[in-house]
C-alpha cells in the first residue's frame, strides 16, 4: 500500500486543503490491477482496429466498391434499355 | 515563447501520441493516473469494490474515447470528469439497493483505519484516519469538491467547469465543503476523547 503522494502538489495557503492534499494514494491490490491495465490496454488497441486489413478492406467496399458495382448495373441497364428502345423504332 | 505549465506541455505530448494509438502512451497515462482515480473513487464510494469497477469504466472509456480526444486535453480534468460520471450513474443505482445504503460508509472507515504502512508513525496515522473518517461523513457534493481540489489539487476554476458550477458558485461549495469537513474531525476528535475518558474511568473502577 503506498503511503506517499504520487503527484506533488503546488501548496495552498488552507492548512485543511493541505493536509488533504498530503493524504496517501490508495492502490488497486494484487492481480485486480494487472487485470484492470491489461482490459484497458486491450480496449484502447481495439478502439484503433480501423487500421486493421479486414477493417480497411470492409471501409474499401463500402465506400468505393459497391457505389462502382451499382452505377455498372444502373450504366449495363441504360445500355440495354437504350438499344431495346433504338432497335423497336427501327 | 511558450505559456505552457510543464503539466499542460507534458499533457499536450500524451494527448497526441493517445490520438496516434501508440499504447505506450495509454500505460504511461495509466501508470500516472490510476492510483489517482483509484483513490478518488474509493474516497468518494467508500467502498473499494465499486471503487475498483468504476476505475475500470474509467479506463475502458478512455480507451474509447482515445481516437476522438481534443488536441488540447488536460487530462486530469478529463479523467476525473469520466470518474466522477461513473460514481454519479453508479450512485443512481446504488441508492435503489438498499443493503448497499446500510454497507455505504464503514468499509471505508475500516479501510482508513487498516491502509496504513507499519512503518507511518502514530501521529501520522491518526490523522490521515481522522481526515479519511471525516471526509466519509460529508456529503457527496462536498466530499467530491474537497477531494478535487484538495486531494488533486486541481485549479478550482476547473473543478467548478467539471462539476457544472459557476466559478463563485465552485468556490461556495469548497468553502462549506470545508467548514463541514473541519466540524467532522471536530466532531470525532471530541468522540474519541470521551470514549478515551470513559474507558480510562473503568479501568480506574476495575483497579
Amino acid at each position: 500500500m503506498s503511503e506517499t503522494p504520487i503527484h506533488e502538489p503546488e501548496s495552498s495557503a488552507d492548512p485543511l486543503l493541505d493536509a488533504l492534499r498530503h493524504l496517501p494514494a490508495r492502490t488497486i491490490e494484487g492481480p485486480a490491477e494487472a487485470r484492470l491495465q491489461r482490459a484497458a490496454r486491450a480496449a484502447y488497441v481495439r478502439s484503433f482496429g480501423g487500421s486493421s486489413w479486414h477493417s480497411s478492406a470492409s471501409g474499401i467496399v463500402g465506400r468505393v466498391a459497391v457505389p462502382v458495382f451499382l452505377a455498372g448495373v444502373v450504366g449495363l441497364y441504360m445500355t440495354w434499355a437504350i438499344a431495346a428502345a433504338t432497335a423497336l423504332v427501327h | 515563447m511558450s505559456l505552457l505549465r510543464p503539466e499542460a506541455a507534458t499533457d499536450l505530448d500524451l494527448v497526441a501520441a493517445l490520438r496516434r494509438g501508440e499504447a505506450s502512451a495509454f500505460d504511461r497515462v495509466y501508470s500516472t493516473y490510476n492510483s489517482r482515480i483509484f483513490s478518488f473513487l474509493l474516497r468518494l464510494s467508500g467502498r473499494r469494490d465499486t471503487a475498483e469497477d468504476l476505475a475500470q469504466e474509467t479506463w475502458l472509456k478512455l480507451a474509447k474515447a482515445a481516437p476522438r480526444l481534443r488536441e488540447d486535453t488536460t487530462l486530469a480534468p478529463f479523467l476525473f470528469t469520466i470518474a466522477r460520471n461513473a460514481f454519479v450513474s453508479h450512485r443512481r443505482w446504488a441508492l435503489l439497493d438498499l443493503s448497499r445504503i446500510v454497507t455505504f460508509g464503514l468499509e471505508a472507515m475500516s479501510t482508513a483505519a487498516t491502509e496504513t504502512t507499519p512503518e507511518t508513525s502514530h501521529e501520522t496515522a491518526r490523522a490521515i484516519a481522522l481526515l479519511e473518517n471525516a471526509l466519509q461523513q460529508l456529503p457527496v457534493a462536498s466530499k467530491e469538491i474537497l477531494l478535487l481540489v484538495g486531494v488533486e489539487g486541481i485549479a478550482q476554476e476547473e473543478v467548478a467547469q467539471m462539476l457544472g458550477l459557476s466559478y463563485d458558485a465552485g468556490r461556495q461549495r469548497l468553502s462549506r465543503a470545508r467548514a463541514q469537513l473541519a466540524e467532522a474531525m471536530g466532531r470525532i476528535e471530541k468522540a474519541d476523547s470521551a470514549r478515551t475518558a470513559r474507558s480510562g474511568q473503568n479501568r480506574g473502577e476495575t483497579t
